[in-house]
């Protein structure tokens, strides 16, 4: 991947199960929402619930609204428990082959078939539901997030047991691009990616609001306070963060406050305020005392096969996180959601006097929020 | 279809069946243990992720059916034989699979 880019993959966590973001049969909302609240505020069709399968239309010949995926559920949710303690057995072998074999044939091909499902209306051969037979399972959206779970399950048992002997024909064989198992098998080293334990509700938050998260100064009268829009927001929550991407580490200090729907904060606005929803500290790194080029990352690039840490002052990969969730939760009080959310940032030097907003330099600005478990 | 249990599958307490193709058909399946008598009685079940109508895979499968702790009206040997059973409508019908290896 390019190392620019930090594209998030959800995969679904087939093990777990939470009233606040699972539906009763057992599939997280996200996926089993037939509709969902775009950043407009507009209910619109959910497309990780269906989507139009050419298995159905072309090798079927179904028409109409057949032509989507469905999902039969019935036997999901009892099934979770079972699912979970079948992957903690498995990772406990660390042979190679029979972990694949009892991983893929018991609790990857088991979601499959529960996920899929049978009912009499289904117009699929046998009646069952899309996932549940190989020719059809991949044109249901849930399907590659169950892929994806699968992918960490292997990623989990190759950290369980880092050196076991991988068979010769995997190491050996094409995968990719003319790629072999051996130059792949290690994700994180040469797929340049990891996963991480945020859930999808916090992931798709953070993307959700990532993209409608406009800045602008204020007028000249107030022009030491930066205005991001988050579009809408739904309450329940029980975190809430501001996150600055690709933030600059700078060269002073700076304190940078956070103020809810309160376009007329400054300096003087100070923490008491109910506009108050938090504040960053950053600690500046000083001006440089090498050499020239010492403190310029752009000559400190590192290759895939430097060990070396990244340089600190590269900001690729920084999220500097403010926690909101206090003042947020007070604005947003009994209220089910907050339609165009706005927060107001105010930067601050070091004596406590608001300085311009660019003092402070970051890509984008956007809200995560944490459902509860 | 009918297997006799294996030396593994009673020491590991699961049975796993290979199969020489991923059948076309999938579903739920249960394992039923059949005595001299004919009693019968359920001791596990699977599931098969099947390849579907117009799907040419030829790769091959397994079936793997968690057994049951040996209790004192059952208790599990080498060579027992197991039926393997489909869900079908509401309840479960025999069925036949091209069979390579049981463990």
């Amino acid at each position: 991947m390019d190392d620019e880019l930090e594209p998030t993959l959800p995969y679904w966590d087939w093990r777990q199960f939470a009233t606040a973001t699972h539906a009763s049969n057992g599939l997280p909302k996200v996926v089993d929402d037939a509709t969902y609240t775009n950043s407009a505020g507009d209910d619109v069709p959910n497309p990780l619930a269906r989507a139009h399968s050419l298995y159905r239309s072309i090798a079927l010949g179904l028409t109409g609204d057949e032509i989507f995926t469905r999902r039969y559920t019935t036997r999901l949710r009892s099934n979770i428990p079972l699912l979970e303690d079948e992957v903690e057995r498995y990772l406990t072998n660390p042979n190679f082959e029979a972990f694949q074999a009892d991983f893929n044939f018991a609790a990857h091909g088991g979601i499959h078939v529960l996920t899929g499902g049978t009912d009499t209306s289904s117009p699929l051969p046998r009646s069952i539901g899309d996932m549940g037979s190989t020719v059809s399972a991949s044109y249901d959206p849930v399907f590659w997030l169950h892929h994806a779970m699968c992918d960490k399950v292997w990623a989990d048992w190759q950290a369980l047991w880092p050196a076991a002997n991988i068979p010769q024909h995997v190491l050996d064989t094409v995968v990719y691009d003319g790629r072999v198992g051996r130059d792949l098998i290690d994700a994180e080293t040469s797929l340049r990616y990891i996963y991480s334990e945020d859930s999808v509700e916090a992931a798709i938050g953070a993307l959700g609001t990532a993209d409608s998260a406009p800045e602008a100064t204020l007028s000249a009268a107030a022009s030491n306070v930066t205005e991001v829009r988050l579009g809408m927001v739904k309450a329940g929550f029980v975190r809430a963060e501001l996150e600055f991407h690709r933030m600059r580490p700078p060269t002073e200090s700076f304190e940078l406050r956070a103020y809810v729907d309160n376009a007329s904060c400054d300096a003087s606005t100070g923490y008491k305020d109910k506009s108050y929803a938090g504040r960053l500290v950053f600690f500046g790194h000083g001006t440089c005392p090498g050499a020239p080029g010492h403190c310029n990352p752009a000559l400190a690039v590192r290759d895939d096969y430097d060990q070396r840490y990244k340089h600190p002052l590269r900001y690729e990969h920084t999220r500097y996180r403010l926690d909101i969730t206090r003042g947020l939760r007070r604005f947003i009080g009994r209220k089910k959601t907050v339609k165009d959310l706005k927060i107001y940032l105010v930067t601050l030097d070091d004596k406590g006097e608001a300085v311009a907003p660019e003092a402070l330099v970051y890509d984008q600005c956007s809200l995560r929020t944490y459902a509860k478990n | 279809m009918d297997v006799r249990l294996t030396d593994k599958a009673v020491k590991d307490r699961v049975l796993r069946i290979w199969l020489r193709r991923v059948p076309e058909a999938g579903g739920f399946l249960q394992a039923w243990h059949i005595d001299a008598n004919e009693n019968e009685r359920q001791i596990g079940s699977a599931t098969l992720y099947g390849r579907g109508v117009g799907s040419t895979a030829q790769e091959r499968a397994m079936l793997l059916f968690r057994l049951p702790s040996d209790t004192d009206d059952l208790k599990l040997s080498v060579g027992d034989r197991v039926q393997i059973r489909i869900e079908e409508g509401s309840g479960f019908k025999e069925l036949n699979l091209d069979v390579s290896e049981i463990e």
